[in-house]
């Protein structure tokens, strides 16, 4: 018998407590009497904690199914002491082996949270991160390119400078520019065209870069590729041992410390020193366009919110808001402005304009479907006098009292981009002839941009949109990447 | 057996079991930073001893027992942490959670589905804290609510949850009568 009578109630508020982090000496007590002293307590505790825990794991893969690196190197030197062409004769190596077990036990789980993801800052996708640049000039990317950034799966081009890039399995990748790049995912990446060292360690072993004409499988190592535009590639081991596999005819080939092979659509050959400048003959660059970046934060460049009157709460010095709401208030629209100075009033040949999406904190995810977005260019030029710090709903260039219209007589639509319902950290970007025809028809060297979420919310409270401005700690700044017609030196 | 067979076995029987030692170990560790830690060096630790395993047992036993001794390890640097329970009590609920472990695969599964009956602001409510892992404050900000009535509310849920599991248990205890 309990010397501590206690309702089941107030002693699952105990448990709660305890769950929320809330105990004070006094009920942390009550809890450890509690639990000392009946079965039945800890029985219903254990179980609450379960529950706990299974909300907690929820679905998906978590940090908890992560391989310390610490284990996952020795299982690799364990594997690796007697195991000479470990992976590549075993159909599959360890490495693989753990990325599937873990994918499947991620699989078992998958469907526990049934609603759509709501909005998470913390949550931290993509297989890498750039953790390195040194005079980099960014072309096109699918992703997010400033030091720091999470690769994630896409293409990128880097007009010049050289760029670290992480992998989250271990495995560290420079680029240098120019160098048209794709990555896969934390073992896969290919280089299309350009130059690449690559240092991998045991834990990232069966690493594969794969180029034009061949896969280059590392066995943990280090070394460099060459792939050029006209189809010609080389590869080079600086340190250890990798397999060449070469797609056209299915040959492979095992490349050792210091050797070298070049390949091409038809054939594959080994190289030895004394016929290296051969090697040489295959680090051809590629063709670079005339890329021209500017930002927001750039020069006079400009970025900022409005919102409806009445909007009484929920606003962001990091991000620049979206919303189309039920109601007269809670409206927003973002504006950018441009100083299109750098251009040189050159024709600009292809334009695109990218935006960081970030999770906002603010409204259910699951009460706003998949979301469309209009962007307008403000046309006429007389209004790009607007400030960041006076800017407001009934000043601003071009904007009617509705959540998503614009006066159309003032500004053109010049790009449409979507947003699903499940998606937050992620690049947005227009293209197209609308936006390179408003760039080129700007006579005063500037550019006013409007974006506005045309989908409205289901229910009240629903996500509140938002991309990075000029202020944000990690995600780039609104950018506008042009190509102009003249090249240059 | 060649150290690639004994990898590639430690691999399988970890991978079989790992979902459960993540559960087990937050069960007994709330914080999750805390767990995450214990967890990773009870992985390393199963495999440095795993020369003691005999092959054909209960892997999962087994590694609960090392996990057991991580966390009173580690619960001697935390010492003054007054989140921590003492040893005697973790130990009870230890054998607790080493009872309940058999139910624990049927009972996840009933917590799937129990999650699926609740109504949408309340599993809006859930993804907050427990997938977005917002804080309390947060939330109250974002569904402009009380902090008080968000403890209140993820108390209600857990509560539902808890007895819509315990009858999908029962139930399931009769189908087997």
């Amino acid at each position: 018998m309990s010397e501590h009578p206690m309702n089941d109630e107030d002693f699952r508020a105990l448990c709660d407590a305890h769950l929320d982090g809330t105990l004070t000496p006094d009920t942390r007590e009550l809890l450890t009497n509690q639990l000392r002293d009946l079965q039945k307590r800890r029985r219903f505790f254990v179980e609450y904690c379960q529950l706990d825990a299974g909300l907690k794991l929820g679905s998906g893969a978590s940090a908890f199914d992560r391989m310390p690196a610490e284990l996952a190197e020795e299982l690799a030197q364990t594997a690796d002491s007697n195991i000479v062409e470990f992976p590549a004769k075993r159909g599959i190596g360890l490495r693989e082996w753990c990325l599937a077990a873990a994918a499947c036990v991620a699989f078992l789980f998958a469907g526990l949270w049934v609603g759509p993801r709501l909005a998470d800052n913390r949550q931290t996708a993509g297989v890498g991160w750039i953790s390195e640049t040194r005079n980099c000039q960014w072309g096109d990317a699918s992703f997010a390119t400033v030091k720091g950034s999470r690769l994630q799966r896409g293409d990128l081009f880097l007009a010049a400078g050289h760029a670290t890039l992480k992998f989250d399995s271990g495995a560290e990748v420079t680029l240098e520019g120019p160098a048209r790049f794709e990555v896969f995912d934390e073992m896969h990446c290919a280089i299309r065209e350009g130059t690449l060292t690559a240092d991998v360690p045991p834990s990232a072993i069966g690493f594969t870069v794969t180029t034009p004409h061949g896969d280059v499988v590392d066995f943990g190592t280090k070394f460099g590729i060459n792939a050029n535009s006209n189809g010609r590639s080389g590869v080079q081991v600086i340190e250890g041992k990798v397999e060449l596999r070469h797609t056209p005819t299915g040959q492979t080939l095992e490349l050792l410390e210091g050797e070298k092979a070049v390949y091409d659509a038809t054939s594959t050959k080994s190289l030895n020193a004394d016929t290296e400048a051969e090697l040489k003959s295959v680090s051809g660059r590629p063709t670079v366009e005339p890329l021209v970046q500017i930002t927001t934060a750039s020069g006079r460049g400009r970025a900022a919110y409005i919102y409806s009157p009445g909007t009484k709460n929920n606003f962001s010095d990091t991000l620049l808001l979206l919303k189309n709401s039920r109601s007269e208030q809670y409206h927003r629209k973002a504006y950018l402005g441009f100083e299109l100075a750098a251009l040189n009033r050159g024709r600009v040949k292809s334009a695109s304009l990218s935006l960081a999406f970030e999770p906002t904190g603010f409204g259910f995810a699951s009460r706003q479907p998949d979301s469309t977005f209009e962007v307008y260019g403000v046309v006429d030029d007389k209004l790009n006098n607007w400030s960041e710090q006076t800017l407001d709903w009934d000043s601003a260039p071009a904007n009617f009292n509705d959540g998503a219209k614009v006066d159309t007589g003032k500004a053109r639509l010049i790009g449409t981009f979507g947003v699903a319902q499940t998606e937050r950290s992620i690049v947005r970007q227009i293209k197209g002839t609308a936006l390179t025809e408003f760039l080129n028809s700007r006579s005063d060297g500037y550019a006013t941009i409007i974006v506005v979420r045309t989908t409205q919310e289901s229910f009240g409270g629903s996500l509140v949109h938002g991309f990075a401005g000029n202020n944000h700690p990690t995600a780039p700044p609104p950018t506008l990447r042009v190509v102009l017609d003249q090249a240059i030196n | 057996m060649t150290d690639q067979d004994r990898v590639e076995y430690f691999i399988s029987e970890l991978a079989k079991v790992e979902r459960k030692l993540a559960l087990h170990t937050l069960t007994m560790v709330r914080n999750e930073t805390d767990a995450e830690d214990i967890l990773q060096q009870a992985k390393l630790v199963m495999w440095r001893a795993f020369g003691q395993f005999t092959p054909g047992t209960n892997f999962g036993a087994w590694a609960r027992k090392i996990i057991l001794n991580q966390v009173l390890t580690y619960r001697k640097k935390k010492k003054r942490d007054p989140l921590w329970f003492n040893d005697d009590i973790l130990l009870l609920v230890a054998e607790e959670v080493e009872q309940a472990n058999e139910a624990l695969e049927y009972q996840q599964a009933a917590l799937k589905e129990c999650v699926t009956k609740l109504p949408t602001d309340h599993r809006d409510i859930l993804q907050l804290r427990y997938f977005g892992k917002r804080s309390i404050e947060e939330i109250a900000t974002s569904c402009e609510r009380t902090e008080g009535a968000v403890y209140r509310l993820l108390s209600r849920i857990r509560k539902n949850l808890h007895d819509c599991i315990s009858s999908s248990t029962r139930q399931e205890a009769l189908n087997h009568v």
